[in-house]
């Protein structure tokens, strides 16, 4: 877990302050946002307990389907 | 960007054939052969006739919007705020996807040759390889397609062809049963996955001569009856018992294949040839991505983004299935829903409101002149 | 003073060159290759009664042909057992050299074995006899001979030319693919954990078949490799220097797993009435130590030999994976009970009955088969 959020936030940090850095604060955002949704997804992994994308796809497609279907 | 004519028909062609055929051949047969037994052949093909129907409406929405791709159309057409929800969703799809084919092949590499190496190692490889040449730009991918298409077609049909020495025409009689016929059109995630997946390519078509319509519905004509023709050899070699049961029909095929007791153990040559096809698609599947975000958010630097969605994809690789049985479960209930809505639903929703906009604007033209 | 011009640089560069030569020969503690006695394998003996230690080598015979594949070449044992008594070791040490033409170098020795007697007496003695040695190496494996150890240590094994690197070479397999074998079996973890008052597990050597006579050398034209083996068996429980129990493989297995060691297990359940095969790794191990100390398993599971049955809907693969889960969690919750009677220690962690246990377990790894012919 340690090493993960090790290598995680060295990367992360790094990119992100380098282009803070340079004012490309768009490229900055755009990244820090691609990255969080990733932490998410890794931390999972990292936990050995990954999130299961497709199932979220299920609960969704699922959601919508009950509010479209009659009664 | 806009209208950069760099492909030619025939890459695309190429580009469009090995996409589709991505992982379908080790990932799909046994799930075809599962649900239709000896006619189960004929799936692709009705697959391939509504993939082709499908890459009409695509063509007909291009044509309405001619140099554009599907992210540049999507915020024409719906506006700034709800454009940038499509193309977000549109990223987020192609990111899926891409899992989905990495995952497939960390779980055939791990499950046939290479068992002690973790998953993430293969996905982060690949996709460093796929990035640095999808970073390259639509020349590259699609150059590098038609360049490996001979050292693909060829092996891959001679080593089937050599595997057919164990062929039988009993095990296809008796065929076009009505059962086994029903149970081919029941089989509607063949739409899906590979079909649908097509979709990805739309953030090509700008860079495509005026071939692109024929090339395109061509390139997917021609892999429904690759895929096709794939299945009937191993239906015909390995026979439907055998099939049902195993994991990865073709490597266990060609694996079984001795010439003369000399040749043996040419497995590796398959399993090549499925690695490639699979760099291609994620090729294109991280460029789609990355042209996505690129065109939706315009950011100066190119590595950030490309890094970023790496991260994601090898992320969301891991995560996108528990295990083989939960994913064949997810198939076959709802990739046709999940793939039909990127799709199908939203280009539709483009169309419609194009010809909406169109209309209107006719309508305030016709109001103007009669005022 | 020597001038330092152009003339005299390069004789003189020469000069200091041969001293240099010279003094980096080492005169005094040269020794050629064909002088050394290479062992392979040292075994151990220690007889209470009486005392007298005996001392095990095996020497590599250099005059075998390494390229010797076939049974029928050679007529020389590729390795030579030597055997010497005395009060002390390191008597025997300087003793040695009234049967041994050549210099002892143990530096290249693959694995210690001690005998079960000497074992249950303590391994102080064997410890500090490697330890005191320079080139004693204490990352060498130890295992406990079950059998009586002129059997042990005058056995051939098949396949793999000396003894020892057979040995060797076994435990690295059994430790990543059968965990039956810990990662902790050298000569400075046995230290380690008597000076932690910790247990070790060592593996357990044993001989099958007849050993060969002494006349006969080498195994020539025989097919059945157990005519004369050696076997690496159960697990011998160390605790304060002395063998206090033996675990058979379900316990070994089990001990390990809470450890956190990991390696691949098979196993055949019995799940819902149905005997599966299932092979497991652990994937994640935590602990949390304190008033109820806690260890929570999370297992990797593989299809690869399920050849009796396996799983075809998620649901039907949640409730295997609950049970196996629920199975080895009794069994390592078991395990935790007997282990002060075992003589059975888990680090860190004062009394090994009071732990919990928790076991999670997912399907990781498919097989070739989907399902079963």
């Amino acid at each position: 877990m340690t090493v993960f959020h090790l290598w995680f936030i060295l990367l992360v940090g790094g990119v992100f302050i380098y282009l803070w850095a340079k004012r490309l604060r768009r490229d900055a955002w755009l990244f820090f946002v691609l990255a969080l949704m990733s932490y998410g997804l890794w931390y999972g992994i990292a936990m050995d307990q990954p999130f299961t994308i497709t199932k979220m796809i299920e609960q969704g497609i699922l959601g919508v389907f009950s509010v479209f279907s009659p009664g | 960007m806009e209208g950069n004519v760099t492909i030619r028909g025939s890459q695309f062609y190429f580009l469009t054939v090995n996409y589709i055929l991505g992982t379908t051949l080790f990932v799909l047969i046994q799930s075809l052969v599962k649900s239709a037994g000896r006619d189960a052949w004929l799936i692709p093909l009705w697959g391939g006739l509504c993939g082709v129907v499908f890459a009409l409406l695509w063509l007909l929405l291009y044509r309405l919007h001619p140099g554009k791709t599907l992210a540049q159309i999507s915020l024409d057409v719906l506006g700034r705020p709800l454009g940038t929800v499509a193309t977000v969703l549109y990223f987020l799809y192609f990111t899926t996807v891409a899992g989905f084919v990495l995952r497939n092949l960390s779980d055939f590499l791990t499950g046939t040759i290479m068992p002690e190496t973790p998953g993430p190692v293969f996905h982060i490889m690949f996709l460093i390889v796929a990035g640095y040449a999808a970073a390259q730009g639509v020349e590259t991918i699609a150059r590098l397609s038609q360049l490996l298409t001979p050292f693909l077609v060829f092996p891959f049909w001679f080593v089937i062809l050599l595997a057919t020495v164990n062929w039988d025409w009993v095990r296809f009689v008796p065929a076009f049963q009505p059962e086994t016929l029903a149970g081919i059109f029941r089989y509607q995630s063949i739409l899906g996955y590979p079909f649908l997946e097509t979709v990805a390519l739309f953030m090509l078509f700008p860079f495509v001569g005026n071939r692109l319509g024929r090339m395109l519905t061509g390139g997917i004509a021609t892999a429904a009856v690759s895929i096709s023709l794939t299945v009937f050899a191993i239906i015909g070699s390995l026979g439907v018992e055998r099939t049902v049961h195993l994991n990865f029909p073709i490597y266990s095929l060609v694996e079984e294949v001795a010439v003369n007791d000399v040749i043996i153990n040419i497995h590796s040559v398959i399993s090549i040839i499925l690695l490639v096809l699979i760099f291609i698609k994620l090729q294109v599947l991280y460029f789609a991505a990355f042209e996505t975000l690129r065109q939706t958010f315009k950011p100066r630097l190119r590595w950030p983004l490309l890094l970023g969605i790496m991260l994601l994809m090898a992320g969301a690789a891991p995560s996108i299935i528990e295990n083989t049985i939960q994913n064949w479960e997810w198939s076959s209930k709802y990739n046709f829903v999940y793939n039909g809505f990127f799709g199908l639903a939203i280009p539709i929703l483009l169309l419609a409101v194009t010809w909406i906009k169109a209309a209107a604007g006719k309508r305030r033209q016709r109001g103007g002149m009669t005022a | 003073m020597i001038p330092r011009t152009r003339k005299t640089r390069r004789p003189s560069a020469c000069l200091a060159l041969a001293l240099a030569a010279v003094l980096l020969a080492g005169c005094w503690d040269k020794a050629e290759l064909n002088e050394l006695a290479i062992v392979t394998m040292i075994g151990l003996d220690e007889d209470p009664e009486t005392g007298q230690k005996t001392v095990y080598y095996q020497i590599v015979n250099p005059l075998t042909s390494v390229t010797t594949s076939s049974t029928t070449g050679g007529d020389q044992a590729p390795v030579y057992t030597y055997k010497f008594s005395g009060k002390s070791l390191g008597e025997i040490r300087k003793t040695a050299y009234k049967m041994l033409p050549r210099k002892l170098f143990i530096a290249y020795y693959r694995a210690v074995v001690v005998s079960e007697r000497t074992a249950r007496h303590g391994l102080r003695d064997m410890v500090n006899i490697i330890q005191i040695q320079p080139t004693g190496r204490a990352s060498v494996p130890v295992l406990i001979a079950g059998e009586s150890m002129e059997k042990v240590m005058s056995t051939l094994t098949p396949l793999e030319m000396y003894p020892g690197e057979s040995v060797s070479l076994r435990l690295n397999l059994l430790r990543k693919q059968s965990m039956l074998v810990g990662k902790r079996i050298a000569v400075r973890d046995v230290t380690e954990r008597m000076e932690r008052s910790e247990c070790v597990v060592l593996p357990i050597l044993e001989t099958v078949g007849e050993a060969p006579s002494p006349e006969f050398s080498r195994m020539t034209g025989t097919v059945d490799a157990g005519v004369s083996n050696l076997r690496i068996t159960g697990g011998a429980v160390i605790r304060d220097y002395k063998m206090t129990a033996r675990l058979n493989d379900d316990q070994l297995v089990d001990y390990f797993l809470l450890l956190g060691n990991k390696g691949w297990f098979t196993k055949q359940f019995m799940v819902e009435g149905r005997p599966v095969t299932m092979n497991a790794k652990l994937g994640r191990y935590s602990r949390k130590l304190g008033e109820t100390p806690q260890i929570k398993l999370h297992l990797d599971l593989a299809f690869h030999f399920a050849i009796e049955y396996m799983p075809q809907s998620e649901a039907e693969l949640a409730r295997v994976e609950r049970e196996i889960a629920n199975q080895i969690r009794d069994e390592l919750q078991e395990f935790c009970r007997k282990a002060k009677e075992l003589g059975v220690t888990l680090p860190k962690i004062q009394n090994p009955e009071d732990v919990r246990v928790e076991v999670n377990a997912h399907l990781e790894h498919i097989s070739n088969l989907t399902e079963p012919f």
